[in-house]
């Protein structure tokens, strides 16, 4: 399949219409699907620069927090106290500062409440009509005590639903510290009743609680050069928008708890039996499995003492963006080391016994696996542990702590549903550490830019965990990844556009959060991975930007630029088209035509050669194209070879140095694509031959840049052609591939399928 | 034409931010293949609302695995004939169940209904899950060679009406 490259000057008529319709044009702005980005992006600074790098003069601001909080099992409150230092790296003057105030969600006239469009069943549940419409409200929400300056000086504040201001004496000057204290407390909602993504859970059986908490304090909103104070409201969807700090927090507990939480614990040897710390100092040295700190009988045998004494737990945390921890008597325990780099890192489970044996297998060996699959492609993790915690229904993340589901029936059976269910969202949820608590974008006005990022990993790491860990998936050939994989985008993209945003949307207001902005950004980073810049330049590209933004605010820019600006390749179309558009792909091959070469024209060309004022006895060397289907077409000239049997070609290629031979090209197609779908995409196309050979080519997007509806190619070939196959591997998430086939294959339905199989 | 615009945030979410799936929905897709004279149809259900659904009536049971696929079969056939239904010309239509799979956490129903007649008018009803979730809508998008149309079915409005002479 040599392609007939010369370098003779031999003139080839090819044939072709002139529109000779004489109407005046109107103009139009740029269209193009590879139009430079520059309308939809910010323009670099020098705060966030060209490159997609922190610019010379990135800044961000620095919180300390010291807490001693202590909580009321038998009330579920939480009481605390919390003294904030807060460092203006800004170049600004502050008058006052923004504290967001999440739990106020749970107030009883939170506006939250009431933001979705709700109607009746004709039938309603009995439980449910109890929750709605017979009890209590829930009386949830912060009640600040007080708000005072470092001298015990009042400070005025105002409340805003989520956000409150606390007004300052005088300005917080650039490179000034101002330190102030608040008092608060608040219920904790039962998180499996009422949702949350903390609270605790209620074990009726015998009557314990297990703790899962976070938000649970007023922290400080992101102030920089991008939103100013990043105050917008906290609506339920879009998550947080934090700056890093250190942390030092003292909780209180009943003394059979047991607790995990953001942070080194500082005073093991005081809140744990003697028995517990030993087990807990050799498994910090367990480096080839888990160590069992608290057992499932221990955690039973505790489950009825219910302790009047207290115990407090310290836990130190540099250069994290939030706090949370968990804690309950009813806590298996286990944990082991893991070398990341030069750094050990513990990889902890925490469950009740309701979670076994499912958690006990699975939990840390999935912790293990995050960790090094992650920081392969990023950085190595930078903090002391990372914790997994059971909580039913919940999969949420904090620094070095996260809360998962996956609870396996009450006879301690499991499906592989909930098994891998349970594997996946840890991965996904330790995951969470690398984006967005380290490499820290603004998820609040931004969902994809953490979820997106951290569902590409979850998917490159599910699949190591299956390689690590045959005996998980059974009989299975790969890790059942529920997202990643194009053809698994396919359904939510051919959807209606109606109930379908860009991914460049604010969480709060898309559809399908799931799969906008989790499984479509996935995919996308997927398919620029493995189809568009190769693994090795991807990888490359994507580390940079993960390293660049470690502990750093990054925007969509910075990621879009990093990713061009370490690879030189222009990607504007394709954030465009995938991230700022609802566009679909569809590449089909429309038509193919089989033409040959001939000394002397036929009719049609003749006259053809006429209109251009050609003299017909007296033409210039030239060959012609012979198209087969032109009424003219002679088929004795089918069974010609077009260069042995034209005398002009062969002299030209004797003169060349070249040789007639097998390898010759005899066989000339016309292959013409169109594209239906609004998005660009590199054309992969696998064509056939009679004797059953086939080849892959990748066109270049590029392709596209002149005519984004249709292209043709040329295929000359020693043999014939029998078959053109556009995106044969399925990689493209191309939503309809009934036009991918020439000649056209009517792709048997799914619905034809089935039938199929259940006859068969 | 009869279409369904829906202007408001139509699934409902909770708060936690990764879960096996946060809103109440079902997709089902009815093709009308008029070679063979009769409507291909796909249901698409979550499956831990399913099992929710089947367990309201037997505790123990469980899906994918099934604890008894027979079973669940067929108390699946009997929820999909009492709240699926299409009048087709205005005579109510026999559906045939042909089985159902599993595709990750999502359960695919196939349906088939032989036409004696070409449809003029198609009445449906889907009212899956409206008595367990107050939120749950669904989908139906249908299709013939020249139309595709969708809508959103909901437990205020559960039927929809096609008229394929206009």
């Amino acid at each position: 399949m040599k392609y007939f490259k010369t370098n003779c000057c031999i003139l080839i008529v090819f044939l072709f219409t002139v529109n000779t319709k004489a109407q005046i044009q109107q103009g139009h702005t740029n269209r193009n699907k590879f139009k430079q980005l520059y309308d939809q992006f910010a323009s670099p600074n020098r705060y966030h620069n060209a490159s997609g790098a922190p610019g010379v003069d990135y800044y961000q601001q620095k919180v300390d927090y010291k807490m001693d909080l202590e909580l009321d099992d038998v009330s579920s409150k939480l009481y605390g106290e919390e003294v904030i230092t807060y460092t203006n790296n800004s170049p600004d003057e502050l008058p006052y500062l923004w504290l967001q105030l999440d739990q106020n969600i749970r107030k009883m006239d939170a506006p939250s409440l009431e933001k979705n469009s709700a109607s009746n069943s004709v039938t309603v549940r009995p439980g449910r009509f109890v929750s709605n419409y017979a009890k209590d409200p829930f009386d949830g929400g912060f009640n600040i005590e007080w708000v005072k300056d470092a001298n015990g000086n009042s400070l005025t504040y105002k409340i805003n639903q989520t956000m409150m201001r606390v007004d300052l004496p005088s300005t917080i000057d650039p490179g000034e510290i101002f330190i102030f204290k608040i008092k608060w407390w608040y219920n904790i909602n039962n998180h499996v009743d009422d949702g949350g993504r903390s609270g605790y859970e209620f074990f009726p059986e015998d009557g314990n609680k297990a703790y899962v908490i976070a938000q649970f304090f007023p922290r400080l909103c992101v102030y920089n050069d991008v939103e100013g104070w990043q105050n917008y409201q906290f609506w339920g969807n879009g998550e947080f928008a934090l700056e890093f700090g250190d942390y030092q927090v003292n909780i209180t507990v009943p003394s059979d708890h047991i607790m995990e939480a953001t942070g080194r614990l500082q005073n093991p040897k005081e809140v744990l039996t003697r028995q517990e710390y030993r087990r807990f100092q050799a498994s910090e040295n367990s480096f080839d499995k888990p160590m069992i700190i608290v057992t499932e009988e221990e955690a039973k045998a505790k489950e009825s003492s219910f302790s009047k004494k207290k115990s407090t737990w310290e836990f130190v945390a540099k250069n994290v963006r939030d706090f949370g921890f968990a804690t309950s008597r009813k806590f298996i325990w286990d944990q082991q080391a893991v070398q990341v780099g030069k750094q050990k890192v513990m990889a902890v489970s925490l469950y009740p016994k309701e979670g076994n044996p499912l958690w006990e297998e699975y939990s840390t060996k999935a912790v293990v696996q995050t960790l090094k699959s992650y920081s392969k492609f990023t950085f190595d993790y930078p903090y002391p542990k990372a914790v997994s915690v059971h909580a039913k229904s919940q999969g949420m993340e904090y620094p070095m702590i996260c809360w998962n589901y996956g609870r396996p029936d009450e006879d301690g059976t499991y499906s592989d549903r909930t098994k891998f269910g349970m594997i996946s969202v840890i991965i996904h949820e330790v995951g969470h550490n690398y984006f967005p608590m380290i490499v820290n974008s603004d998820e609040r006005q931004w969902g994809w830019m953490d979820e997106g990022l951290d569902t590409f990993m979850q998917y490159l790491t599910e699949q190591e965990f299956g390689e690590t860990y045959p005996n998980s998936i059974g009989s299975l050939d790969v890790y059942p990844s529920r997202r990643g994989d194009p053809k698994k985008i396919v359904p939510y993209m051919s959807g209606n556009q109606d109930f379908i945003s860009p991914i460049m949307s604010n969480p709060e207001n898309v559809y399908q959060l799931g799969a906008n902005a989790y499984a479509k950004p996935a995919t996308a980073l997927n398919i620029l991975r493995e189809t568009i810049m190769g693994r090795e330049t991807f990888d490359h590209a994507f580390k940079t930007y993960s390293k660049r933004w470690m502990f750093k605010h990054p925007t969509p820019e910075d990621f879009f630029r990093t990713m061009e600006d370490a690879s030189a390749i222009d990607l504007d179309w394709f954030w465009r088209g995938w991230f700022y558009t609802t566009d679909v792909v569809d590449i089909g091959v429309k038509n193919v035509t089989k033409y040959y070469f001939s000394d002397t024209p036929d009719q049609e060309t003749k006259e053809r050669l006429k209109t251009y004022g050609y003299d017909l006895d007296n033409l210039p060397e030239m060959v012609f194209k012979i198209d087969e289907e032109s009424e003219f077409f002679d088929p004795k000239i089918a069974t010609a070879n077009a260069i042995q049997d034209s005398e002009i070609l062969k002299n030209h290629l004797t003169k060349e140095g070249l040789e007639v031979n097998n390898s010759t090209p005899k066989f000339f197609y016309e292959v013409e694509f169109d594209k239906p779908g609004g998005l660009v995409m590199p054309l992969i196309v696998e064509y056939s031959y009679a004797d059953g050979s086939t080849e892959r080519v990748t066109y270049p997007v590029q392709l596209w840049r002149k005519n984004e509806k249709s292209v043709r190619k040329v295929i000359s070939s020693n043999k014939v052609l029998v078959g053109v196959t556009v995106d044969p591997d399925k990689v493209t998430a191309d939503i309809n591939t009934n036009n991918n086939s020439w000649p056209k294959k009517e792709n048997p339905s799914e619905f034809d399928k089935f039938k199929t199989r259940i006859k068969g | 034409m009869l279409f369904f615009y829906v202007l408001l945030n139509i699934f409902q979410l909770s708060f936690t931010d990764f879960e096996t799936h946060k809103f109440y929905l079902s997709t089902t897709e009815i093709e009308y293949k008029k070679e063979f004279k009769t409507f291909q149809i796909m249901t698409q259900l979550f499956i831990d609302d399913l099992e929710l659904l089947l367990q309201q009536q037997e505790k123990s049971l469980r899906l994918f695995p099934d604890s008894n696929a027979k079973h669940s079969d067929s108390m699946l056939m009997f929820h999909l004939k009492k709240e699926f239904q299409l009048i087709v010309n205005g005579e109510p239509q026999k559906i045939s169940y042909l089985g159902k799979e599993y595709k990750n956490d999502i359960v695919v129903c196939y349906l088939e209904i032989f036409l004696d007649k070409i449809p003029s008018t198609i009445e449906i009803k889907n009212s899956m899950f409206f008595d367990l979730f107050d939120s749950q809508q669904n989908i139906i998008h249908y299709r013939n060679k020249a139309n595709r149309k969708s809508f959103l079915l909901h437990s205020k409005s559960p039927t929809l009406v096609i008229n394929l002479t206009k």
